[in-house]
């Protein structure tokens, strides 16, 4: 398979009174068409912000890309223009937030922000376009969809918004999707209608989606691979079997520990990682999670750690982990 | 129920009640009412961990500010030590509100932000009154050292603190009066995943130390799972099943907490890969105009025209086991076990 979004070594600092914060370091991952890709991390972990990176929206000042690049379908989309960069977002590239009210306009009618993209990005009539946005609002479960076109964002229940969201995300047939916590905001039983309307819709088309979560059973349902980030930087990354099956970075091994299970053998108490996630604008030297590693050596407090790759497809940045997959 | 429960319980709800009228203003042509909270009860033990799940606007805030008595239930009874609180007078409530206390769910927002986290945790030590400044100095810093906080950090302010310590900072005010109970709120919920289980490890070890009980009121089933010895699952304001932790997540036989319970996705891509997923369709009504019987009927996939004709009962379907649904027999071990046990 080919990759159709490749980022290699980016770094986005921002420029904050408190210093500087380097939000993503030396961050490389791919994903390949059709393919679901999970970046999965707690709050300041960068995961945001690689997005935000690969979609051109780092707010400058105080953000800005300082290294590395996104090359996307043959091109690097850091040295396009403003403009040129404006025509592949919500095109080849759309998006899925995690708050669908604050991403759609309250003043429009659903049908209106439907067909913009479609009019404006596929050369479509407005009758084509209001055709096709019936078939898609069809397709992600909205029944009556012509008559919801004439409907306003409120008129929506927060279920409902989100199925719009991914309609409109579908619309000009992007080759990838990003999707920003996308169910963080709903309820249990509609995250579910909502992650297998995104699973089978993205599976149909060959859409490629990058997730980006911090809910490890939203990792294990949607994505072939993920990448876990710390600090900034992933720690590991892998195929989601692997990964969960054999993590092998200890701050992966401490969430996966961490979680309270639903299903299966219950054990009295949690494992808790201790201490707390990294403050960004003073990040720990060497690998950010050494003060927090039940592993932690001495080089860990001096030198960051490569993404080494164990197998074909697995890869960790640990001294002691790499150190010993050598032995 | 039975009756003889309520003396040894710590806290026993009875078809507690909460509506909203919708126009609320006395000249209001709006009469239209929001039912929040329709008939619950239950019971907590001394020790015990009763979890409260559902989705929003299933009403289970709206129970833990009842019973909190920041709101006035329309019905229903909260009895506590012999005492029913539901329609009490707040200057009757002092020795009530000493003795339930709450945590909330965003540590962010709930601590005052020009208070010194000594202060806060002090301040309902202040407010009981007769405890001399050095003994109210030598408890903050015992409660502290209770929650896993440096006794040297009282003088910084919140903002100086992380998310999960924060949290325990809300832990060691609620503590702070020896309550018999602690509601809390989506105490976890806010926090990081490596965060949530140190407060929920530190949340079992004060219950073990100082015999608490709480209302564990949450929407992560699993959180639930692990934490709660028994588990009330609400939807629209009832309960619709209410059973020990293991036998509901293990057994779960009312028709949504199987919806819910099969919804939440598992931290493993082996089970996920197998799973099938049948998601409920639909969402939950609103609490304007539910749906009459069974509120779960225009969602259910067993709904027949009888569940839509009358509310179903919670009944006991098997030992320790209640569940509101006409389509769960009983089973005969539980209705041999309750001819037997029945003493009423």
């Amino acid at each position: 398979m080919s990759a159709i979004l490749e980022v290699s070594s980016l770094s986005t600092h921002y420029h904050t009174r408190r210093g500087l914060l380097r939000a993503v370091d030396n961050v490389s991952f791919s994903i390949d068409a059709g393919e679901t890709v999970a970046l999965v991390g707690e709050s300041g972990s960068g995961k945001s912000v690689t997005a935000l990176s690969i979609l051109g929206l780092v707010p400058s000042p105080p953000g800005e890309i300082v290294a590395g690049s996104i090359m996307f379908e043959g091109t690097d989309l850091r040295t396009l223009s403003d403009d040129k960069m404006a025509r592949i977002r919500g095109n080849r590239i759309s998006m899925i937030f995690q708050e669908p009210m604050t991403s759609l306009n309250p003043i429009l009618t659903i049908g209106k922000q439907l067909t913009e993209g479609m009019i404006h990005h596929m050369r479509l009539t407005q009758k084509q376009a209001d055709a096709r946005a019936v078939e898609l609002l069809a397709s992600v479960g909205i029944s009556e969809a012509a008559s919801r076109l004439r409907q306003y964002p409120h008129q929506f229940s927060g279920g409902m918004r989100q199925r719009i969201m991914i309609t409109m995300a579908l619309a000009c047939n992007p080759t990838l999707i990003i999707a920003d916590e996308p169910t963080t905001a709903l309820d249990v039983t509609t995250q579910a209608q909502i992650l297998s309307v995104l699973k089978k819709l993205t599976r149909e088309t060959g859409i490629a989606v990058m997730i980006i979560t911090h809910d490890l059973g939203v990792v294990a349902r949607m994505a072939d691979s993920v990448n876990v980030m710390y600090g900034g930087r992933i720690v590991e990354s892998g195929t989601s079997r692997e990964v969960f099956a054999i993590p092998r970075h200890p701050y992966t091994r401490g969430l996966l520990a961490s979680v309270p299970r639903i299903g299966g053998l219950q054990s009295s108490r949690l494992k808790p990682i201790e201490g707390s996630p990294p403050d960004m604008a003073g990040l720990p030297t060497g690998c950010a999670f050494h003060p927090r590693c039940p592993l932690a050596a001495g080089v860990c407090a001096q030198d960051v750690p490569a993404l080494e790759r164990q197998d074909m497809s697995h890869a960790a940045a640990c001294w002691v982990e790499n150190e010993r997959a050598k032995t | 129920m039975k009756g003889q429960d309520a003396a040894t319980q710590l806290l026993s709800v009875r078809g507690l009640v909460k509506h909203y009228s919708v126009g609320g203003g006395l000249f209001s042509r709006d009469s239209r009412v929001v039912h929040a909270v329709e008939d619950v009860s239950f019971d907590i033990a001394a020790g015990e961990t009763l979890g409260l799940v559902g989705e929003s606007g299933s009403g289970k805030s709206t129970i833990s500010k009842l019973i909190m008595r920041i709101e006035r239930p329309t019905g229903g009874k909260i009895i506590f030590g012999c005492r029913d609180v539901a329609q009490a007078r707040e200057r009757n409530l002092a020795d009530y509100r000493r003795n339930v206390q709450m945590i909330f769910q965003d540590p962010y927002s709930s601590l005052d932000p020009r208070m010194r986290a000594g202060a806060i945790i002090e301040e309902p030590l202040v407010i009981r009154g007769g405890i001399p400044k050095v003994e109210r100095t030598r408890r903050v810093a015992e409660l502290m050292d209770h929650v896993g906080l440096a006794v040297s950090a009282r003088d910084r302010y919140p903002n100086e603190f992380s998310g999960g310590q924060r949290q325990r900072i809300g832990i060691a005010r609620a503590i702070a009066l020896n309550p018999k109970l602690v509601i809390a709120d989506e105490p976890v919920s806010a926090l990081d995943v490596s965060i949530q289980a140190q407060v929920v490890n530190l949340l079992q070890d004060l219950q073990m130390e100082l015999g608490l009980s709480y209302l564990f009121v949450a929407h992560d089933l699993a959180v639930v799972r692990h934490i709660a010895h028994r588990v009330a699952v609400l939807y629209l304001g009832r309960i619709m099943e209410l059973a020990p932790a293991s036998e509901l997540y293990e057994h779960p036989l009312h028709p949504y907490t199987r919806a819910l319970i099969e919804a939440v996705p598992e931290p493993d891509p082996e089970i996920e890969a197998k799973r099938e997923l049948v998601a409920i369709e639909g969402e939950i009504p609103s609490a304007l105009n539910p749906p009459s019987g069974c509120v779960f009927s225009t969602r259910c996939p067993l709904a027949s025209d009888e569940c839509r004709r009358a509310v179903p009962p919670l009944e006991e379907k098997a030992p320790g086991h209640l569940v509101a649904c006409i389509k769960v027999p009983k089973s005969s071990k539980a209705a041999s076990r309750l001819a037997l046990g029945h003493k009423e």
